[in-house]
């Protein structure tokens, strides 16, 4: 690598045109390319590396025979280099051809030397499983390896193609009810390790069990009335999240997620202050329901990165829902029992109700900070 | 998405993957990421140069070239496509660069179909099996070429070494025997001493070898350089050192191929000479081995190259790893006891001797096994020193530490 650098800095000093002289042979390697896709429904978007010194081999590169490939020499073969590619790339699904095409080429340089990019994209008729078959080389050595790497549906699966199994499949898409069960664990894990939800939560729930009279909270003298108003509060929260996860992820809202990620720190400041000293003139049902909106259109864009499948979406979208919901009632039963044994505690309203909430505050003020400034 | 949001998508993906067992996948995918898949970008001048192909700077890579162009007018021509077989492979052998390898290969594609296939293209599989580590493919084919050309002196040579390699040492000798009436007296001496002076008989090998050379001083430079790499290696293991450094310098003034470089600077890093290992190994740090002998110079001398060396082995060894390939195992396990996990390379050791039984394939699964305290580990190798009486220095001695493990 030393020696790359100073031939670099060398050439810098010499000659501007020969700015990037190669590093010359880096490493003597088997020919390998790399083949990267990742998928949007139906349509695979990557790009494929291919070695210079292979193109060289299967279509021929340096025209001037000088033993040095340029980028014009590249330019002027992108042609042949695309027609060469994709005749060695057969990709299917359903029994149906898809269309491949190659959009630009860039240059990158892997261990042994520079490689030709081919940004690739693939459209295939349908969004059923994709069967790919790559002969690239293979004829002319065929130690040549394909290296795959696929992103799909929320999973990255490798692959090497070679003379002896020159066949990728991609794994049939979930059954429903497996789909369903994935999303359902989503759900529960992204409450659970989503520490912002977690503290909005917390916000709404620590309250609920106190009441204000005269300015001073009391602790709110029935259990039951207590769960109710909890209750009460949880389901405008549910309600309202969900119709907006529904909302988000089946595209009919789409908002900047930044824009809602701050919105959600927000909102979790605006509740923990409002325990310390209320402000919000609404009932606290309406503050739930009001904020839960928020929240739900940011479970849907976790919702959208994981990678909704297409043909089982309302029922993705009904587990990763009812996943979210299981997680928040757990928290719920871990809070409640707790904050009703406590709250007749005369540290209750100062250590827990208003300490609580102002380090909530004070640590959602931080996240809105960042998310407001993307620092 | 910012902080905490990131961190979540981390762990949810952590979570995915283990449960879909992709994690290994996904960490090779990772390093490549990081490794293989820098960024891409468009040169800003069409005069930018990308790429120096061997042809710039070789006069055999322009032959080989040159004769690749004639061939592809008659590509059926199976006098030509073996003839040129055999330079790639030769090529690949002084050069290090596989690609030869798998180019010699392609040319043989139209007679690989018909089975049998040719004899002369049997061979030349044979050897591409052998050079690939497919030990068992390789005696196979050796095996169905001589029944049918039990007279093929090149056959039972290579079938010897193939036989040597996978530490068979009674059926290396046996292949060797033919030899002595199918071709030149050095080449049969050599095979034999090679074989003999594995299984104890070091004096009288090197006595009969070093005999044979001055015997024949007419043979082509690539068989008398074959006999005295053979020699230096039975010097050194006998432990006569001068002896071994005057062979080795003898052999490297007839060609500089990657395997006497490496097998010389071995020496040099063992007699703690890492000065005299940079200065034999030059600027060249295309082949992995010979810059891994480079690292281990420059690790005794402590010097500022090391850092960038190890990174650039870490990633070709991850490089080769993607294509599902072990085939620099023992190489690989060097490099890990010498800069890495101790645990990582024993494994890599234990893996590679299961393939591969010759002594510096038994030295590594030692000095691993040593490294990390685990005398059963080297058990296989322990059971071959005892099996051929080896009269190998280091061997034995790194055998009693191994043996003297708690």
């Amino acid at each position: 690598m030393s020696r790359c650098v100073l031939r670099l800095a060398l050439a810098v000093l010499t000659a501007g045109a020969a700015l990037a002289l190669p590093c010359a042979a880096l490493a003597h390697k088997s020919s390998d390319a790399y083949l990267v896709l990742s998928a949007d429904g139906a349509v695979f978007a990557g790009h494929w590396d291919i070695a210079l010194r292979d193109l060289e081999l299967a279509v021929g590169l340096d025209a001037n025979a000088d033993g040095r490939v340029t980028w014009g020499e590249l330019r002027a073969q992108r042609v042949a280099i695309d027609a060469y590619a994709l005749s060695h790339l057969h990709a299917t699904a359903a029994g149906e051809a898809c269309t491949a095409r190659v959009s630009k080429h860039q240059v990158d340089r892997h261990t042994d030397g520079a490689y030709a990019v081919l940004e690739l994209e693939i459209a295939c008729p349908t969004d059923a499983a994709l069967v790919l078959g790559y002969d690239l080389l293979f004829a002319l050595d065929p130690q040549h390896r394909g290296l795959l790497r696929i992103e799909a549906r929320g999973t990255t699966t490798s692959a090497v193609f070679s003379p002896a199994s020159p066949r990728f499949a991609q794994s049939a898409a979930p059954r429903a009810w497996r789909a369903f069960a994935d999303f359902t664990r989503e759900g529960v894990w992204h409450i659970w390790t989503g520490v912002d939800h977690v503290l909005f939560l917390l916000c709404l729930l620590l309250p609920a069990v106190m009441q204000r009279v005269g300015g001073a909270w009391r602790p709110v003298p029935r259990g039951r009335d207590a769960a109710r108003e909890t209750l009460r509060v949880v389901t405008a929260f549910t309600l309202s999240h969900s119709l907006t996860l529904a909302l988000g992820a089946l595209g009919a809202i789409a908002l900047p997620s930044r824009f809602v990620e701050a919105a959600i720190a927000a909102s979790i400041v605006i509740t923990a202050l409002d325990n310390v000293h209320p402000f919000l003139r609404a009932p606290r049902t309406a503050v739930a329901f009001g904020f839960g909106l928020v929240h739900g259109l940011g479970f849907a864009s976790v919702l959208t990165d994981l990678g909704l499948p297409v043909a089982s979406r309302a029922i993705a979208l009904l587990g990763f829902n009812l996943g979210v919901e299981f997680g928040q009632l757990a928290i719920v039963g871990v809070v409640l029992p707790l904050a009703l044994g406590l709250r007749r505690a005369a540290l209750y309203p100062p250590l827990a109700l208003a300490g609580g909430s102002l380090i909530v505050s004070a640590i959602a003020s931080v996240w809105l900070w960042q998310r407001a400034l993307g620092a | 998405m910012e902080t905490s949001e990131r961190a979540r998508d981390r762990v949810r993906g952590r979570s995915r993957r283990q449960l879909h067992g992709f994690a290994t996948a996904a960490g090779l995918w990772l390093l490549a990421a990081q490794l293989a898949f820098a960024a891409p970008f468009t040169p800003t001048s069409d005069d930018t140069v990308l790429e120096e192909l061997p042809t710039a700077s070789s006069a055999l890579a322009r032959n080989l070239a040159h004769e690749r162009r004639a061939l592809n007018g008659s590509p059926r021509d199976r006098a030509r496509a073996t003839a040129l077989a055999w330079r790639y492979i030769e090529a690949a052998r002084s050069d290090g660069d596989p690609r030869y390898i798998g180019l010699a290969e392609g040319l043989l594609t139209p007679w690989l179909a018909s089975d049998p296939p040719p004899t002369d293209v049997l061979l030349l599989r044979a050897t591409l099996r052998q050079n690939r580590h497919d030990f068992s493919g390789a005696e196979r084919d050796l095996d169905a070429l001589l029944a049918r050309e039990p007279r093929n002196a090149q056959a039972w040579l290579t079938r010897a070494v193939v036989a040597k390699v996978r530490g068979n040492l009674a059926a290396a000798r046996q292949s060797c025997v033919p030899l002595l009436r199918l071709a030149d007296a050095l080449t049969a001496t050599t095979c034999l001493a090679d074989a003999a002076s594995l299984l104890g008989q070091s004096a009288a090998s090197m006595r009969t070898l070093d005999r044979a050379i001055r015997a024949n001083p007419g043979v082509p430079a690539s068989q008398r350089q074959w006999a005295i790499v053979t020699l230096a290696e039975i010097r050194e293991r006998a432990g006569d050192a001068p002896g071994a450094e005057a062979s080795y310098q003898a052999a490297l003034e007839l060609a500089r191929d990657s395997y006497t470089l490496a097998a010389y600077a071995d020496f040099l890093l063992d007699a703690k000479r890492p000065r005299d290992v940079l200065a034999l190994l030059g600027g060249d740090r295309r082949v992995d081995g010979l810059l891994l002998r480079r690292a281990l110079a420059e690790q005794q001398l402590r010097a500022p190259g090391l850092v960038a060396s190890v990174r650039e082995l870490r990633a070709r060894f991850a490089a080769s790893r993607l294509r599902g390939e072990y085939l620099h195992a023992g190489e690989e396990a060097r490099f890990a006891l010498a800069f890495g996990d101790v645990h990582a390379a024993l494994a890599l050791a234990r893996n590679n001797f299961a393939l591969q039984r010759e002594p510096r394939d038994a030295r590594v699964l030692l000095e691993c096994a040593l490294a990390a305290r685990e005398r059963e580990a080297a058990r296989p190798a322990l059971a071959v020193l005892a099996e051929t009486k080896l009269e190998d220095v280091r061997l034995r001695e790194l055998a009693a530490r191994v043996e003297a493990l708690q």
